[in-house]
């Protein structure tokens, strides 16, 4: 054992070190010339504060600006931790994911084989706790490519002995679709993904199904496909994008009543996917609680920067804080409903995320309608 | 408005009403909560608009009987527990059109109701009949069919009225999905429950409150479907041969040299104002051979004579809006005047009433010339350009209209008026835009776009 596998960083994310002891580590290791990131370092010299004397806790990392734009062009090794050459332990390259670049140019991140595992494992104990096992075959209908959803997909489907099938979707080339309102090019695409996702299901016996919501509501038009779903598949995990908790309803109760559906949030930027928490009631929505402290959210009024009283709506703050990456103080597009976490670690747990309404529709003044 | 609860409007699908986690409000002009309307998930939406394509349309006799039954409660029953004049008093309050516009305008719903079987049937080809089973298809002749099964209406809020246009396709044997606007749901959330209370079933018509991304989704769905916008829906559609776009009227009014304007202004006043001037058939503007002014002033005066009040009072009869929404479109108006005269309206148009909304008063502008811009804005409330016009300048300023009432005229131009593809009704004489009766096309007849003819021959 190295002096390092005592640290908080390394710590099984089921094992959570104290919250703040993770930051204090957090901070020393990535703004100390010897081990942190070229990023990091250059960035450092521009704040107003030394954050390995001045961040000691977890509510100091709003000190810290909200830099992911900046992951929209750096050149990847810069993020890349110094420290990691002298550590010898990984001969593997890095792994690079991307966010989902709906809001222009995506941000890309990187993982490290001990980032990955601790963060796998964590998923794979999750869906345990939702009753997978090790057997069924999977179907992933999720993004693969940068995305880093499709390799966890194919990871988790290998760690519960998965034969896994899959089909490919571009996520990018259906939100431009959207964009311009080619309707009937989407639907064309749709179809074809449709199409595929059908093969799959009618020849192979499917027992784990995870895909999108988008695509999820599209195969619900598919009577043949509602069918099959509900006569193969035993848990269902969508991910990827929000649902509405109508449409989770309707899902749970009148569409697939007898799947065990399982809502997962992820975000490459906390570089986690979570399920939603087991037990809750028809009635209560999906509530996520992150693996604490190394992925945290607050939900706060944008104005005050305050937390929302829970319950309430308010804009997620993000915070991923790991031996490769730090990406604290991360204010999201999104807002989402404020809940305890469920282990009474640091940091909220989160329903009902949804992007900020945009602007809302236009006024149409002109005309009578 | 009231200290009550707000009322809650579910939406009306397939197995019955569906109460929705996602409730937008709908508030009074002068901001009062008044409903919470449940907006339906695309999941759902699409899922009914399936159910109503499995579903069979009842026999045409019966669609009869029970449209007939449902124009009646729709106008004078108690639908959904609610009575008819409570109906009309929310509708006014929160559309802002004058009570008494509201109660003419759901009465014409429900007369028409009872005539759209036989009115719908005014489209049908000379040479179709509208059952295989004709004795005429033994030699061969066209059987008038359906385009598809499901029609999806995305609904406009200007005018209560507008709902008629499909119950048509009831009437034809299609399956109905409307999705309302989200200002004034109560007209069809209203129109519906009273079909169904007349015997519809649930997988026959169906209200599908959406937000704006859905709705175009369910007209993507639809089999086919009409769908009510500014130039901007006519542009999105109006290549499609699925989806009918109405966009706006710009009907207009020709008065030819020599005619009496005064015998003719309440006719004028009638097609500007009527309705409250929330219609497509309202007038926009008015030509007139020979000079303007005379024209322009009195209607002017007369349509200044018209008291600001809410909604409710009996004797309103101009619109009333939240008041930022009347300054918006009183900003957009002045920003087009330019060179045109304000003969009424000038400066602004709204009128606040002190409790939150607005009354937008009537608006008269003089132009020079007949092919000025400003005389195609329309806008929702009595609102009319007046424009000189010259045999020379033919009929190009009077194309793009839904209803063209000519005063005086010869032959010559009339006919062409008639012929031109761009108008689609030609009234000639003392006929205010508003006149309409059911029988008569708007915008052609919805059964053109909804059925097609095919050849058969039975043994």
């Amino acid at each position: 054992m190295t002096e390092r596998a005592a640290s908080a960083l390394d710590l099984d994310w089921d094992s959570p070190p104290d919250a703040d002891d993770l930051v204090r580590e957090a901070v020393e290791w990535h703004f100390n010339p010897k081990t942190g990131s070229e990023f990091w370092l250059e960035r450092a010299k521009k704040l107003d504060f030394d954050p390995r004397k001045d961040v000691r806790t977890v509510a100091d990392l709003t000190l810290f600006p909200n830099i992911v734009d900046e992951l929209r062009d750096i050149r990847l090794e810069t993020l890349i931790p110094k420290g990691y050459a002298s550590l010898k332990r990984f001969s593997e390259r890095p792994v690079v994911g991307e966010s989902g670049g709906t809001t222009g140019e995506p941000k890309r991140v990187f993982a490290l084989p001990d980032v990955i595992n601790h963060a796998w494992d964590w998923y794979h104990r999750r869906l345990e706790d939702h009753g997978i096992t090790k057997g069924p075959n999977w179907l992933g209908v999720v993004p693969t490519g940068p995305h880093m959803v499709g390799k966890l997909a194919r990871d988790t489907a290998a760690s519960f002995d998965a034969i896994f099938f899959t089909v490919d979707l571009d996520p990018r080339w259906a939100k431009r679709l959207v964009a311009r309102g080619a309707v009937d090019e989407l639907k064309a695409y749709v179809n074809h993904l449709l199409d595929q996702i059908e093969w799959i299901l009618r020849s192979q016996d499917i027992g784990v199904l995870a895909i999108t919501p988008p695509l999820l509501e599209a195969a619900c038009q598919r009577e043949s496909l509602v069918e099959l779903i509900n006569a193969k598949v035993r848990t269902l995990t969508w991910s990827g994008a929000s649902m509405d908790e109508d449409t989770r309803h309707l899902l749970r109760t009148e569409v697939f009543p007898d799947v065990n559906i399982v809502g997962i949030y992820g975000s490459t930027m906390i570089f986690c996917a979570i399920p939603e928490r087991r037990g809750t009631s028809l009635e209560e929505p999906a509530i996520f609680d992150p693996p604490s402290p190394f992925s945290m959210f607050s939900v706060i009024d944008p104005d005050t920067k305050e937390s929302v009283p829970y319950g309430e709506r308010g804009q997620l703050v993000c915070h991923h804080i790991t031996r490769n990456l730090f990406l604290p103080n991360n204010l999201e597009r999104d807002t989402a409903v404020r809940h305890k976490h469920a282990l009474g670690l640091a940091g909220d747990a989160l329903s009902e995320v949804k992007p900020v309404k945009a602007f809302g529709d236009k006024a149409v003044i002109e005309g009578v309608y | 408005m009231t200290a009550s609860a707000p009322a809650r409007l579910d939406a009306l699908g397939a197995s019955g009403p569906y109460r929705s986690r996602n409730l937008e409000q709908v508030h009074d002009v002068t901001g009062g909560l008044v409903a919470e309307l449940s907006l339906v998930p695309w999941l759902y939406a699409q899922r009914t608009l399936r159910a109503l394509r499995a579903a069979a349309p009842p026999d045409p006799a019966r669609r009869e009987e029970m449209l007939v039954e449902a124009g009646r409660l729709f106008a004078t029953g108690t639908v959904d527990g609610v009575d008819a004049e409570t109906f009309h008093r929310t509708v006014a309050a929160v559309s802002g059109m004058p009570i008494t516009a509201v109660r003419e305008a759901t009465q014409r719903v429900g007369d028409y109701a009872a005539k759209a079987c036989a009115s719908v049937q005014m489209a049908r080809p000379a040479g179709a009949v509208t059952d295989w089973r004709d004795p005429r298809a033994r030699h061969g002749c066209g059987v008038w069919t359906r385009r598809g099964e499901v029609f999806v209406v995305h609904a406009p809020a200007n005018t209560p009225a507008v709902h008629s246009a499909w119950l048509d396709a009831l009437a034809l044997g299609y399956r109905v999905a409307i999705r309302p606007s989200r200002r004034e749901p109560f007209t069809p959330h209203r129109l519906v429950c009273a079909l169904r209370q007349a015997g519809f079933a649930d997988d026959q018509v169906a209200l599908l409150p959406t937000d704006h991304e859905t709705a175009d989704r369910l007209i993507a769905e639809a089999d086919v479907a009409i769908a009510f916008g500014a130039d901007d829906v006519v542009r999105k559609y109006q290549s499609s041969t699925l989806v009918l776009p109405q966009g706006p009227g710009r009907s207009k009014i020709l008065l030819t040299e020599g005619v009496d304007v005064a015998r003719h202004l309440d006719t004028l006043v009638e097609s500007v104002a009527g309705h409250a001037g929330t219609g497509c058939i309202n007038a926009t503007a008015v030509f007139v051979e020979g000079d303007p002014r005379p024209v322009a002033e009195a209607i002017a005066e007369r349509l200044g004579a018209l008291p600001s009040l809410p909604p409710l009072d009996e004797r309103a009869r101009l619109p009333v809006s939240e008041v930022a929404s009347a300054k918006r479109i009183d900003d957009y108006l002045q920003s087009k005047v330019d060179d045109a005269i304000p003969l009424l309206g000038g400066g602004t148009v709204v009128d606040e009433l002190g409790d939150g909304s607005a009354v937008l008063r009537p608006a008269v502008f003089l132009l020079d010339r007949a092919d000025a811009p400003q005389a195609r804005i329309e806008l929702g409330f009595p609102c009319v350009w007046v424009a000189p016009w010259s045999r020379a300048d033919g009929v190009a300023p009077l194309r793009d209209t839904l209803t063209l009432t000519v005063v005086g005229g010869d032959d010559t131009l009339i006919t062409e008026l008639v012929e031109d593809p761009t108008i689609s009704k030609v009234y000639v004489g003392d006929h205010a835009t508003t006149w309409t009766r059911p029988g008569l096309p708007h915008e052609g007849y919805l059964g053109d776009f909804l059925m097609h003819s095919k050849a058969v021959i039975v043994g």
